[in-house]
């Protein structure tokens, strides 16, 4: 298997704060990698070092199969960023943007204006090709961002939180354009801590916490990991003992709690758990109302994991 | 390279305060030192005869002679003298129309109605003329005493007639030899220093670290040794044209810096290059924050301006009895002083090695910046995480 990224042993301190303890990770080529973690987790401190933007006191850093240096240019024209923070210059336009940064990576100046044009185009921003960024909307500032990252066609591409801050909109179109560059052989790493989003885009996903993985996998490898696969809630005033004592022996169920006439059944698995629910309540002649079926989330992985929410 | 000098051109013209600054400093400092010395170079000033009227008396025919006779470089006469009877003189002096009244009796005195300059020049050339007349008095009286009849005849006939010439003086300039145009030549020599803000500032965006355009600027594939020198080299460019501009300003409203303009180019294009490389290296030093590189620069600046007489004056001259070698190595000094050898000395053997000088710190300011940006890992990123 061909690695993009090899992370070892990965230690970065701040003075009394240890950012990254001890950090592994790899990255296969041509996949779409979420890194999952809250704030202050160590994300974007594990990509600047990747990167070598940042010392790191152990460990050992390889991309593409070397270690990457300050002034290992040619490796470095095969990687792309997206930082959080918009990273363009005021004073030029949209295109001159574009084509400064894809300038620093492509010298040929026909195959640059054609790579330009197409990143314009990817990015939606054609009718906003003059326009300096102090006139662009948030959404369209993320995404001269964007391509001003990927306008030279790298091998690699980090996006640092690209969607912070971004409507709706302009959100599915990054995220529909990532998964594009997967597509054409990109690939991605993704960092985030809106997980729907990293669910919904990433082939494999590292939950970070306190600067360690917690677990790595696909999202339906790591909801694995935990116990719960469904809970099933629902109000209801008529249960007696005896029918929460039936609930309870349905398949799968491995804990059940009713306070305030709300009903909650855990199952560790299985399938039509909501049918044998209803099914019963029906026989029984017991009314019910508000029925709600919850599938594990990432955040569940989480919290399960580390005992905190994501958003902690 | 040729890209990245293209962009940075467009960034400078387009990032407005830096451009009208950096061409606004030395033009808006030259108007406030051409208003406070301006009468320096005001013509009516330096040309106008000074009306004086001499009275009517035994002395008037010398006193007009001698006044008569002084005339300026341009072959005016300093003083415009009217003869007039006591009455008509104190009514002229009344009217403003003479600014001063010069008595003819055995020996001459002035009256005067104010206390301006003319009226200070009219005292002291009076004066003058009063000593040399006692001092040919005396030494008539001290012949006669040894009865060399011969020797008073010819000191009687020089001083009454044109004296006889022992000493020639020779200006070593072809220019003028205005203590003023110091404070001009401080303009370009602190100018060309203050470029070290700007610079500092150009290079911090190289730092990784600072900013988030910092960090995609230092992961491209492009080395620091070209985006360094290639916006180095448009800033000091940007500096070059403002500090020309201000030069030929200066011309323009009459400061007396005409000349040798390549020679001035020189000046102007090695005291920028310094300015600009010591920016750089301020910028790339790690782990201090951009206030405290400010606070360098602008603290540096200030300090080599003071010890190179831009500020005051004595400062200069007092290192060149004690520590020489701080104004052979001292930018403010090197620049103003190479002005000082194509106005006033005409040396052009210091202006050179002035020039190379500057140049040659520029070089090795540069170098150590380069190799310390294309080395610098952040040790803490400002961006955030």
């Amino acid at each position: 298997m061909e690695y993009a990224i090899e992370v070892s042993k990965l230690v970065k301190r701040y003075k009394e704060l240890l950012a990254l303890d001890h950090f592994d990770m790899t990255i296969r080529e041509g996949e779409i990698f979420g890194l999952l973690g809250p704030n202050g987790s160590g994300k974007t401190t594990t990509i600047n070092c990747i990167l070598s933007l940042l010392k790191y006191d152990k460990g050992q850093i390889r991309v593409f199969g070397r270690e990457i240096k300050p002034s290992d240019y040619e490796l470095k024209k095969q990687i792309g960023v997206v930082f959080q923070e918009v990273a363009v210059f005021d004073e030029l336009s949209v295109r001159d943007n574009i084509d400064y940064f894809c300038g620093l990576y492509v010298d040929d100046k026909v195959l640059r204006k054609q790579y330009v044009d197409e990143a314009i185009k990817f990015v939606g921003l054609e009718n906003y090709e003059k326009f300096v960024p102090g006139k662009l909307s948030g959404g369209l500032l993320r995404r001269l961002n964007i391509a001003c990252g990927i306008a030279h066609k790298p091998k690699l591409i980090f996006f640092d939180e690209p969607t912070v801050a971004v409507d709706p909109q302009s959100r599915n179109n990054i995220l529909e354009g990532i998964v594009k560059l997967r597509d054409a052989g990109a690939t991605i790493v993704y960092t985030s801590h809106y997980m729907e989003e990293v669910e919904q885009i990433c082939d494999r996903i590292l939950i970070m916490d306190k600067g360690k993985a917690v677990a790595t996998g696909t999202a339906e490898e790591l909801k694995n990991m935990t116990k719960n696969r469904e809970t099933i809630t629902l109000e209801t005033d008529a249960l007696t003992d005896a029918d929460l004592e039936v609930m309870k022996g349905l398949p799968h169920v491995y804990d059940i709690s009713y306070e305030n006439g709300v009903l909650s059944l855990y199952y560790s698995a299985g399938r039509n758990n909501l049918v044998r629910v209803v099914n019963y309540l029906q026989e029984k002649d017991i009314a019910f109302t508000n029925v709600h079926s919850k599938v594990p989330t990432l955040n569940d992985v989480f919290l399960e994991i580390t005992g905190k929410e994501l958003r902690d | 390279m040729l890209h990245i000098i293209k962009y940075a051109i467009k960034t400078a013209v387009k990032n407005r305060n830096t451009f009208i600054w950096t061409f606004i400093f030395p033009i808006a400092l030259a108007t406030f030192m051409y208003l406070a010395f301006g009468n320096i170079y005001n013509e009516e000033f330096v040309m106008k005869s000074i009306p004086v009227a001499v009275e009517e008396g035994e002395m008037q025919e010398v006193l007009s002679e001698f006044l008569g006779g002084l005339a300026q470089d341009n072959g005016d006469p300093y003083f415009e003298v009217r003869i007039l009877d006591k009455e008509g003189a104190g009514k002229a002096l009344e009217n403003g129309e003479v600014s001063a009244i010069i008595t003819s009796g055995a020996e001459p005195s002035v009256i005067v109605g104010g206390e301006d300059f003319k009226q200070e020049i009219v005292v002291s050339v009076i004066n003058s003329f009063v000593r040399n007349m006692r001092k040919a008095g005396a030494i008539r009286l001290m012949t006669v005493s040894e009865g060399t009849d011969e020797m008073q005849v010819v000191l009687m006939d020089e001083t009454a007639a044109e004296p006889e010439v022992f000493f020639v003086e020779k200006s070593l300039s072809k220019g003028p030899q205005n203590i003023y145009n110091n404070f001009f030549y401080a303009i370009f020599a602190m100018g060309c220093l203050f470029s070290t803000m700007g610079a500092a500032n150009l290079t911090s965006k190289l730092m990784p670290g600072r900013t988030s355009l910092s960090g995609r600027l230092n992961v491209c594939g492009t080395s620091k040794f070209k985006m360094v020198v290639s916006e180095m080299l448009v800033y000091f460019l940007v500096v070059f044209i403002a500090q020309m501009a201000g030069y030929f300003y200066m011309r323009l409203i009459g400061i007396e810096l005409t000349g040798d303009v390549l020679a001035v180019a020189g000046i102007i294009a090695a005291g920028a290059l310094y300015g600009v490389a010591k920016g750089v290296l301020i910028g790339a030093i790690p782990k201090i924050s951009e206030g405290i590189k400010v606070g360098i620069c602008v603290g540096s600046t200030m300090l080599l301006s003071f010890l190179a007489d831009l500020c005051t004056t004595g400062i200069k001259a007092g290192i060149e009895r004690t520590v020489p070698i701080v104004n052979r190595i001292s930018p403010a000094a090197l620049i103003s002083d190479s002005f000082m050898t194509i106005y006033v000395y005409e040396d052009y053997g210091k202006y050179f090695q002035n020039l190379l000088t500057l140049v040659g710190m520029a070089v090795v300011g540069t170098s150590i910046a380069i190799f310390i940006l294309s080395r610098c890992r952040a040790g803490k990123m400002m961006l955030k995480t």
